[in-house]
């Protein structure tokens, strides 16, 4: 020691001397900090001092420190270990560093070809049993790393089961070096030869040389089995990593099979020490194999399908892959939830981003999820999810120009992201991609942005506003605006359409603001509504009524919520709503004349037959309208009423999306321009069709009878003031005259009352197909309809049709009563 | 604002109703009866327009012209608190204040010499409309003034506006009891001969039918005028609220009552209302009960909750013409469907053989101010072909007197009647034919059906 400290105080000198300007100051130094550090070692080496801090480190555990104390006093008493002071600080070292130095694993066991009776065997774990050495070494685990590094193997063993002839152990001895060489692929002459049971277990051992080949294979970029992309090379490089600690396991074998003196190493040990290794490899080359080709979320399912396996070994391993290979898919999944932007290079991701998409199809088309790419650990809602949150991002940044602060799902994000990088040196942690957290983090991001997506439309661009502006005014919800602009055009529109001017209608569109309810209106919807026309391409000649429609102009990030194909629908919706709202408008100005009329009637009361009949056919029509109208609004309110209730608790934008779908589905449905409707459209067409002839019908016979009416009264005024000149009242001449025009009006009666008979004859047999298909149609709300249009079996009992059960009230009441028993069933299973 | 309604209300009768009306129109907008819009109701999506305009000082005014010819009612009126609501000017009170003295023919005559008066009220009121849809008046038809000045006002009304709607809330005599009014018949039955001519809608609100609702249904002994009156401004309120509160449909009058009246003549409508609650029993044991619309609907249709007490008819297989359901409240649209499938299959309700009819519903909404003591009401708009026997009732009461030529000394005073009754013999077969062509709707061939007197 001695000898040995001025040596060392030479050689440390002489070294300062040439590394240093200043070789005293440098030696003084070095000496004091070597010396530091030995005062250190020194104080740990009381031997009392160690146990102490050994105790107190497993002084949480009563039984920790017993058993402790055991070990320890079976160390006092033994013969081998000596130095008992350096084999407690080593322990107390590696308990301390154990959480560091726990390296990335234990990939394969370490060759333990020898069995010793477990000499620091302070545990007193199944190591010491020298049967299940070998099989029992579990990964990961510190005590068997302590055995482990503490091993060698001994020649002297006692446990040695068969005493080898020399002969045969230098040929066992050479089988093991090929068997060893063997198990990294190398292929070895004349391997072949020796007994049988040897024969079969070399081939065993070799087993492993191929598997290792076929790895091999895999990972080298040249065999073009390597899978493609970041998440490929994450599954590459861990696959590597696992034959590098496999590399590392066989050479240790091969060091101690092979080399030193004895060489304790028999084939079957080498064989008992190949179980593990196999049944890894095997399990990665059955993964690599599966891997072929693939790549991203692909990828991913495919090796996740492995977590699920039953053996616990193989799914710890898929689980390791895994995660390795995910990695860049968590770093692509935040990006997308926190910027909403796609950083891809090698199409991986479960969502992509498509080029040329307009701003106002953003939402619906601009992202899509590619369902073979997402991941099988993550469900399609959640995928929806994800792709929602990223796309409600990106549309606040684009749409709304509203450049995300700190946003709220960040902190989901965070928690999300952080249970990740805990996982990194937490091995028992669950991985990112099955933590529980999961789910729970993504519905959590995308609710907060969705919400903060929602509520920025809401507060910012009215959403509920329009929503309910189109309703009013395109859906003709708002009955006193409608009916005043209908009053004010109808002059306007009666004209044909090509002598219409945008410009004028506005102005009336205007007035008619300005005098009802609309007026209160907030001028950013007001500032939307307009007037269009759609002239017919088909060269009819159509009138006013036929090609007005109103518009509602949203622009921005509204668009999404109503795009084109959207507006198109309300177009259509605007337009039937409309004609039956203006025929039933015409019938009311009918009724109006004739009530007028009909008190100036007293003195003609051969047209009181004919314009009863008109007035009860009037009605017929008038009642047909009201009823079409209430269909088509009580049957949409439920649908209407769910999406306004949604938009006010602000559910996020694709449940009202959907919901708004709906309602203009339903809508269409009841105002039959839906595509399953179109038969019916047709049959309501010539309803309505004839509906307008009889108002022109009705229009002649009053211009008749009031021009009759006016020649009658003229009459009498001359008579009266011929009679005030003193003449006569009436001549011959005159009442030949007259008796000429009330025949030739007694026959314009005649022929109006044929032309009404052939008239109702045409709109009671439309009708009556009307309800006939109505109620034959499979919607049961129109079912309910033709119920509602024959409430009192009055074209029932005019047609035979309607009367046959299967086609009419039998389908109908069997198909509502089904309706109705289903709806009590699910109502009665809910509330259980 | 378009499609705006004046109220005229005539006589004690139509005073009161028309009273406890613009009440109930106050409460039910949040308006003061200072005319002031309350603070809560100022975001409302009703249209006060229809029956208020608003003044230069934004106060809300009621388009009502109030007609009397004795000063009583409306001096109750005028030191009431809705003294304010009203336009000063709107307020006509005959200068001799004698009023008609229960006599049709006096009133008629006194309309005919206030006649440029009453007009320059109307014609102003008129023309600071927008788009006018018609009159309102209010009225009873057996006193003086509400049946005598009313039938002059109501001949007028179609000449000088023509275009215009007129529909009345007539009250109809209480036929139960004996009525201190001798002429009451005489007083019907010249005004039902205007109603029948020159209305072009008409509520009936039968005296007879409201007494026993407010006894029957409200527990009421003696019911008062105003407890009466009350039951009328609720079926007005409710009869108007799909004006007030505009939705997909019936948001003007005429689409109210065009699918109710298919013939012109055939304008006298019946209503109906549930639930019906007192006020006192409001405040004493509060009878909550379950209202559902089946359960609503139903109700409406049975005879015990309509405002109008028939008779009933062996001889004619009586129907509804038309009915009109507005339900209020918390209404699921589904809801309506069934109820309609209930009444057929229960055969609640029997229709027209002439042509189709059903029952329509308007779902409509309630004013947020008025705190509802049940979850749905209803209200029945029908046209009953059996209300002929409520006029056939008028004919033979007044048959009865004019067999005797009993009490026509005062009628005689008046110019009208001073050369010949013709007068009484004209509105009689003018209500006679009313009666035989509702008879006529209730079978097959009414479309064809011609009275004697048009045959070509």
């Amino acid at each position: 020691m001695d000898f040995n400290s001025t040596n060392l105080a030479a050689q440390l000198h002489k070294l300062c001397s040439s590394l240093s300007s200043n070789p005293d100051g440098a030696y003084e130094l070095a000496v004091s900090y070597l010396s530091s550090t030995a005062e250190k070692s020194r104080t740990l080496q009381d031997e009392r001092l160690l146990c102490q801090k050994i105790l107190s480190r497993l002084s949480h555990s009563t039984r920790d420190v017993e058993k402790f104390n055991e070990c320890y006093g079976k160390l006092k008493n033994s013969f081998i270990l000596k130095q008992r002071v350096s084999v407690l600080s080593l322990l107390l070292a590696l308990s301390e560093t154990a959480p560091q130095t726990e390296s990335t694993h234990l990939l394969f066991p370490i060759p333990q070809l020898a069995t010793a009776k477990s000499t620091i065997g302070l545990s007193g774990g199944p190591a010491s049993s020298s049967k299940s050495t070998i099989g029992s070494v579990s990964w990961g685990s510190n005590l068997h790393k302590q055995q482990a590094s503490n091993q060698s193997l001994q020649s002297n063993n006692s446990n040695m089961p068969i005493a080898l002839q020399p002969t045969e152990l230098s040929n066992e001895r050479a089988c093991v070096r090929d068997a060893v060489l063997a198990a990294t692929g190398v292929k070895a002459k004349g391997a072949g030869g020796g007994p049988r049971p040897q024969q079969i277990l070399y081939s065993r051992i070799a087993h492993l040389g191929f598997l290792h080949d076929r790895l091999k294979e895999f990972i080298d970029p040249a065999s073009g089995l390597m899978p493609q992309g970041l998440m490929g090379e994450g599954l590459v490089a861990s696959i590597r990593e696992e034959l590098t600690e496999y590399y590392r396991s066989v050479a240790l074998l091969q060091s101690q099979a092979c080399e030193g003196d004895g060489g304790g190493g028999t084939l079957r040990r080498v064989c008992v020490w190949a179980q593990e290794p196999l049944h890894r490899l095997t399990w990665l080359a059955n993964i690599a194999h599966t891997a072929h080709h693939k790549k991203g979320g692909e990828l991913a399912s495919c090796v996740h399908r492995f977590v699920r396996h039953g053996d616990e070994r193989v799914s710890a391993l898929a689980r390791r892959l895994l995660t390795a290979l995910t990695y860049p898919l968590l770093l692509m999944l935040t990006r997308w939830l926190l910027h909403g932007e796609i950083d891809d290079p090698f199409n991986e991701f479960f969502i992509e981003s498509r080029s040329g998409v307009p701003i106002d199809r953003m939402w619906h088309d601009k992202y899509r999820v590619r369902e073979w790419m997402v991941p099988s650990f993550m469900s399609r809602e959640q995928a929806a999810q994800i792709l929602a949150t990223g796309k409600s991002v990106v549309f606040m940044r684009e749409a709304c120009a509203d450049e995300p602060g700190p946003s709220d799902h960040a902190h989901h994000l965070e928690a999300l992201l952080k249970s990740h990088t805990g996982e990194r040196c937490e091995s028992r942690g669950c991985a990112w991609w099955e933590a529980a957290g999961l789910s729970a983090g993504v519905a959590g991001a995308h609710g907060a942005a969705a919400q903060r997506l929602v509520a920025a439309l809401t507060t910012h661009h009215h959403l509920l506003d329009h929503l309910a502006a189109h309703r009013r005014y395109l859906l003709l919800a708002q009955g006193d605006f409608v009916h005043h602009l209908m009053t004010l055009l109808q002059d306007e529109l009666n004209k044909p359409a090509t002598s219409l001017y945008v410009h004028n209608l506005t102005c009336t569109l205007e007035a008619a603001v300005r005098a009802t309810n609309a007026q209160f209106e907030p001028p950013h919807v007001l500032a939307r509504l307009h007037v269009n026309l759609y002239p017919n391409c088909d060269g009819r000649d159509d009138c006013g009524w036929d090609v007005f429609a109103l518009q509602y102009r949203v622009d921005g990030p509204l668009g999404t919520l109503f795009p084109a194909t959207c507006a198109a629908r309300y177009r259509a919706l605007f337009t039937q709503l409309w004609r039956v709202k203006r025929i039933e408008y015409s019938l009311h100005d009918a009724w109006r004349e004739h009530t007028i009329l009909q008190k100036r009637l007293k003195f003609m009361p051969e047209v009181w037959g004919l314009m009863r009949r008109v007035s009860c056919l009037r009605a017929e029509a008038l009642r047909l309208c009201g009823a079409m109208q209430e269909a088509s609004c009580v049957g949409a309110e439920p649908a209407w009423a769910e999406l306004l209730a949604a938009a006010a608790a602000r559910r996020d934008l694709d449940t009202l999306l959907r919901l708004h779908h709906n309602a203009l589905e339903r809508h269409s449905i009841h105002a039959m321009i839906h595509h399953t409707t179109q038969e019916l459209q047709s049959y309501l067409g010539n309803v309505l069709n004839e509906t307008l002839a009889l108002r022109s019908f009705e229009a002649t016979l009053h211009t008749g009878i009031i021009a009759e009416l006016e020649r009658r009264e003229g009459i009498e005024q001359m008579k009266a003031e011929r009679v005030a000149r003193g003449e006569y009242a009436f001549t011959a001449a005159d009442e030949v005259q007259d008796k000429e025009k009330r025949k030739i009006f007694h026959q314009f009666l005649a022929s109006r009352k044929a032309d009404l008979n052939v008239w109702a004859r045409t709109y009671r047999g439309h009708v009556t197909t009307l309800i006939l298909k109505l109620a034959l149609h499979t919607e049961v709300s129109l079912q309910t309809l033709a119920f509602r249009l024959d409430y009192s079996d009055f074209y029932k009992r005019g047609d035979a049709k309607l009367h046959e059960p299967l086609t009419y009230q039998h389908k109908r009441l069997s198909e509502i009563g089904l309706n109705l028993a289903k709806n009590k069933l699910v109502d009665r299973s809910r509330k259980k | 604002m378009p499609s705006e309604m004046i109220t005229l209300q005539l006589g004690q009768c139509g005073n009161q109703i028309g009273f406890e009306f613009w009440k109930q129109l106050c409460i039910e907008h949040g308006i003061s009866p200072e005319g002031i819009l309350e603070e809560f109701a100022s975001a409302g999506s009703d249209r006060k327009d229809v029956f208020f305009y608003q003044a230069d000082d934004d106060h809300y005014i009621p388009r009502a012209v109030l007609l009397d010819l004795e000063p009583r009612v409306i001096h109750t009126i005028m030191n009431s608190p809705y003294a304010k609501l009203y336009n000063p000017e709107n307020v006509y009170l005959s200068k001799h204040g004698g009023g008609a003295g229960n006599n049709w023919a006096s009133g008629y005559a006194q309309g005919e010499k206030l006649n440029e008066e009453v007009f320059d009220i109307i014609n102003r009121e008129a023309d600071g409309s927008d788009n006018l849809e018609g009159f309102v008046l209010c009225h009873s038809i057996a006193g003086g003034t509400g049946s005598g000045m009313g039938s002059y006002i109501l001949e007028h009304l179609s000449d000088r506006f023509p275009k215009k709607l007129v529909q009345t809330y007539s009250v109809f005599p209480n036929l139960d009891e004996i009525s201190d009014v001798v002429v009451q018949p005489y007083n019907s039955l010249l005004t039902l001969k205007r109603l029948t001519e020159s209305a072009d809608c008409v509520m009936v609100l039968d005296n007879t039918a409201l007494n026993r609702i407010a006894s029957d249904r409200l527990h009421i002994q003696n019911p008062s005028f105003a407890q009466i009156n009350t039951l009328v401004s609720t079926i007005m309120s409710a009869s108007t609220a799909t004006l007030r509160y505009p939705s997909y449909m019936n948001n003007d009058l005429i689409s109210l009552v065009a699918p109710l009246i298919p013939t012109p003549r055939l304008h006298f409508l019946m209503t109906g209302y549930t639930p019906l609650t007192a006020d006192h029993e409001l405040n004493t044991a509060p009878k909550i009960r379950k209202t559902t619309v089946l359960d609503v609907m139903q109700r409406l249709l049975q005879p015990k909750n309509m405002m109008v007490s028939l008779s009933p008819d062996r001889t004619n297989q009586h129907c509804y013409i038309s009915i009109l359901n507005i339900i209020q409240g918390e209404v699921d649209p589904s809801q309506v469907h069934k109820s309609l499938q209930r009444i057929r299959e229960r055969k609640l309700a029997s229709f027209i053989p002439w042509g189709p009819a059903s029952i329509q519903v308007a779902l409509s909404r309630r004013s947020p101010y008025v705190h509802a003591s049940h979850k749905v009401s209803g209200l029945l708009l029908a046209n009953h072909t059996n209300i002929s026997s409520l006029f056939d009732r008028c004919l033979q009461q007044f048959d009865k007197l004019r067999k005797r030529e009993a009490f026509l000394e005062v009628f005689r005073k008046e110019p009208m009647f001073k050369d010949s009754l013709e007068e009484f013999d004209e509105s009689r077969s003018v209500v006679d034919d009313l009666v035989q062509e509702y008879q006529a709707a209730a079978t097959p061939d009414y479309v064809h059906w011609n009275p004697e007197s048009s045959q070509i």
